[in-house]
């Protein structure tokens, strides 16, 4: 029982060791002759929370180091002893692993098919590129827009053509030879070339938002409406320039 | 009573009773929990983490000091003594508590008969 005491007691704060713990070693043996050690043990656990927990902390027996000041000149006192008490530090950690695992749950609540706000996904941006993927690609809507940019990302007329005539509803057509007109589409590859898919946005089952960003640096929304129907048609593409969005395009 | 002295009241029990052995001579830290378990005639008993907890916090508030009475050679233990301003503090709970005693005597004081 002693020993268990010995050990609970130095768990205490070292300034507070220093000056009382023989006292209380010495009180100890004085005082268990008396058949308290339960009693004793108690406090001793009671007195480590206390110190711990509520007593501001005491800084150790080095003084702190002042300078003095020349004439007219700043002093400053060096605390590189003083740190802030460890309850303080123990409860700091919790509250931010509280909060972090609360940002990643909304992170990952966001990308389900629930309306949150887009900023969400601002959250997400801070965590990388692994969350990019976090909206399942079995979705409709997230099949099509990997599809879109599978065939966008190729650069090549053909495979756009191709993604156009399967997959888009009442695609313009040349008028004679009836091809798909995807000449916006490779006027934007050659303008900024491929995209990468960073992260995407589903608020609703048949709307989806993807946020790439282009070689050159600047992040783009495609925004992808499909049909609910059984095939799912792309029923509208758009691509946004975001950094256009808020300030007027370059000439 | 001053400001200063009235910053630190009320007292709690275990200051009150750790302030109270000490006003009698200088003492240790067994001996102020012995004589602590006197006073209240052993219904209020202080362990050591409880005593040496509020011996800090009144060491640093100036009311206790460390006896400059050599303790015994070859002993480690510390000898406490109040200090001036622990002494007024006291006296100045003790006037509170005497205040309040007065005033709970007169509510529970039983109300005379009326005369017909």
């Amino acid at each position: 029982m002693r020993t268990l005491y010995c050990y609970l007691l130095r768990w205490h704060p070292q300034p507070f060791r220093d000056r009382f713990e023989a006292e209380m070693l010495l009180i100890y043996d004085d005082a268990s002759k008396g058949g308290r050690k339960a009693w004793l043990l108690a406090d001793v656990l009671l007195s480590l929370f206390r110190q711990w927990a509520l007593r501001p902390r005491r800084r150790s027996n080095t003084p702190d180091r002042a300078t003095i000041a020349p004439a007219g000149g700043p002093a400053f006192i060096i605390i590189e002893n003083g740190r802030p008490r460890t309850a303080a530090l123990f409860f700091g950690g919790l509250v931010s692993l509280v909060m972090f695992s609360a940002v990643l749950t909304t992170s990952y609540i966001g990308t389900g098919a629930s309306s949150l706000p887009f900023g969400i996904v601002g959250i997400r941006w801070s965590f990388g590129w692994e969350l990019a993927d976090s909206i399942p690609l079995e979705t409709p809507a997230r099949q099509r827009l990997n599809q879109w940019l599978d065939a966008y990302n190729t650069g090549d007329v053909r495979a756009m053509q191709r993604f156009a005539s399967q997959y888009v509803a009442n695609f313009p057509r040349h008028p004679g030879t009836n091809e798909p007109n995807v000449h916006a589409w490779t006027n934007l590859f050659q303008r900024y070339g491929p995209l990468k898919l960073h992260t995407t946005h589903q608020t609703q089952n048949d709307r989806i938002i993807g946020v790439a960003r282009a070689n050159n640096g600047d992040w783009w929304w495609i925004r992808l409406h499909i049909s609910t129907d059984e095939s799912y048609p792309v029923l509208a593409v758009a691509a946004e320039n975001l950094a256009h969005a808020v300030t007027p395009p370059r000439e | 009573m001053d400001d200063n002295t009235l910053n630190f009241l009320p007292l709690s029990p275990a200051t009150l009773h750790i302030l109270l052995a000490l006003a009698g001579e200088e003492m240790h830290g067994y001996g102020i929990m012995q004589e602590v378990e006197r006073q209240s005639i052993g219904h209020y008993k202080l362990g050591p983490g409880t005593l040496y907890d509020n011996l800090q916090k009144l060491l640093d508030q100036g009311l206790i000091a460390e006896s400059s009475r050599a303790a015994e050679p070859e002993s480690r233990r510390r000898y406490y003594r109040l200090t001036a301003l622990g002494r007024k503090v006291l006296s100045a709970d003790m006037q509170r508590l005497e205040a309040l005693v007065r005033e709970a005597r007169s509510k529970v004081r039983s109300p005379k008969p009326r005369r017909a």
